[in-house]
């Protein structure tokens, strides 16, 4: 009986002690509630340009205006037909000597790459914009 | 090089780089946001339905607020911001907003141990046990001199609390992670509460609590492939100011 009372006791001691701990790392959701509550609502936060404008660090971006001018459809035809001379990744915008490391590799790696380079430009058709001005020979 | 040894080089080599493109495929997470922030007794809120495309890391945003906008982000930071009422779209490049600096990315990714804080330049300093509780401490890079000190808080391996500490040993800022759901292949917070505070020692409180979590292998939203209008017109720097 001694035994099973010391045994309640040490399980009520202990769940008492990991609830207490529980709370350590955990906010008063009521706490908050309450305070949102009692708030005024002011109007709904508006994240439009002007808010991005004024800060000093944003600048229009320079890929985003190539992306546009790029041609998915364009790079992947390239890449089907003189993808081994690397002439899409050319038209892609890249390192002189990335360009080059294509025939200069057996048609990058025996084929490998442009063709790996060619089912990458099919799935990602949507948005190229990693692949412009890339300048690693993996380029994906 | 014998020709069938290039043959199964060649085989094994595309069945090495496209297994993990497979591997990733239908990962389309849709919800809807809702955050509000408190500051002053004065609440703002914001309600977004927010598209997350996994493969592509494109994060597509609608903010139902007193102007709707749609956002799409990318992993380079490119923003594009759509007006629908007037038609007009805005191209920027804000590295903060990129796709992969958004805690969705880092939940989905189950990149929960240090959620961006390594990418940011964070080095592990220490790491002990409190109990149920796995705690790791990362020192700041050089840049952020202000900042002494990040906790991040982990219980049963995911985050429940992170603290933000200044040089001047004052805590910046809490952030609790709470009510964490189960989906596939990750787990995230439903609820997120921030607390920053300020020199004056007010403080801001941020509640984001997210609902109607989707998970499909497949875009079954037109939001997953959200296209500019090709007739949008640009925003004008003038109405920016």
């Amino acid at each position: 009986m001694k035994n099973a009372i010391t045994l309640i006791l040490l399980i009520v001691a202990v769940f008492s002690f990991s609830q207490a701990n529980a709370g350590k790392y955990s906010v008063d959701e009521g706490a908050i509630d309450q305070l949102f509550t009692t708030a005024t609502e002011t109007s709904m936060i508006s994240m439009n340009a002007s808010n991005f404008s004024a800060n000093p660090s944003v600048v229009s971006s320079p890929l985003m205006a190539n992306a546009k001018e790029k041609d998915a459809v364009v790079a992947i035809v390239l890449d089907f037909f003189l993808g081994g001379l690397g002439i899409h990744r050319f038209y892609l915008g890249t390192e002189t000597l990335t360009g080059l490391a294509y025939p200069l590799t057996c048609g990058g790696i025996f084929g490998i790459v442009p063709l790996i380079d060619f089912v990458v430009l099919i799935i990602n058709n949507e948005d190229i914009s990693p692949f412009i001005d890339n300048p690693k020979f993996f380029m994906w | 090089m014998n020709p069938v040894f290039k043959f199964i080089f060649l085989i094994f080599s595309v069945l090495f780089f496209c297994f993990p493109v497979n591997a990733q495929s239908g990962r389309y997470i849709s919800m809807k946001q809702k955050t509000e922030v408190l500051e002053n007794k004065n609440k703002l809120t914001t309600k977004i339905d927010l598209f997350f495309d996994n493969n592509k890391h494109i994060i597509t945003k609608h903010y139902h607020s007193s102007r709707d906008f749609i956002m799409v982000a990318n992993s380079l930071g490119e923003i594009k911001t759509y007006y629908p009422e007037k038609n007009e779209v805005d191209f920027k490049q804000i590295s903060e907003l990129s796709s992969k600096r958004n805690l969705i990315y880092y939940f989905v990714n189950n990149l929960t141990d240090h959620l961006g804080l390594a990418d940011e330049g964070f080095s592990l300093e220490s790491s002990n046990l409190e109990d149920q509780y796995y705690i790791t401490n990362w020192s700041p890079p050089k840049l952020l001199n202000e900042l002494a000190n990040v906790k991040m808080v982990f219980e049963n391996g995911f985050p429940v609390y992170s603290e933000y500490l200044a040089i001047n040993e004052k805590i910046l800022k809490k952030i609790y992670y709470a009510n964490y759901r189960d989906f596939e292949r990750f787990r995230l917070p439903m609820k997120i509460i921030e607390i920053s505070y300020k020199p004056s020692g007010d403080s801001i409180i941020s509640r984001t609590v997210f609902s109607d979590v989707n998970v499909s292998s497949v875009a079954d939203n037109s939001y997953f492939n959200f296209k500019i209008p090709e007739n949008a017109k640009p925003v004008s720097t003038e109405k920016n100011k």
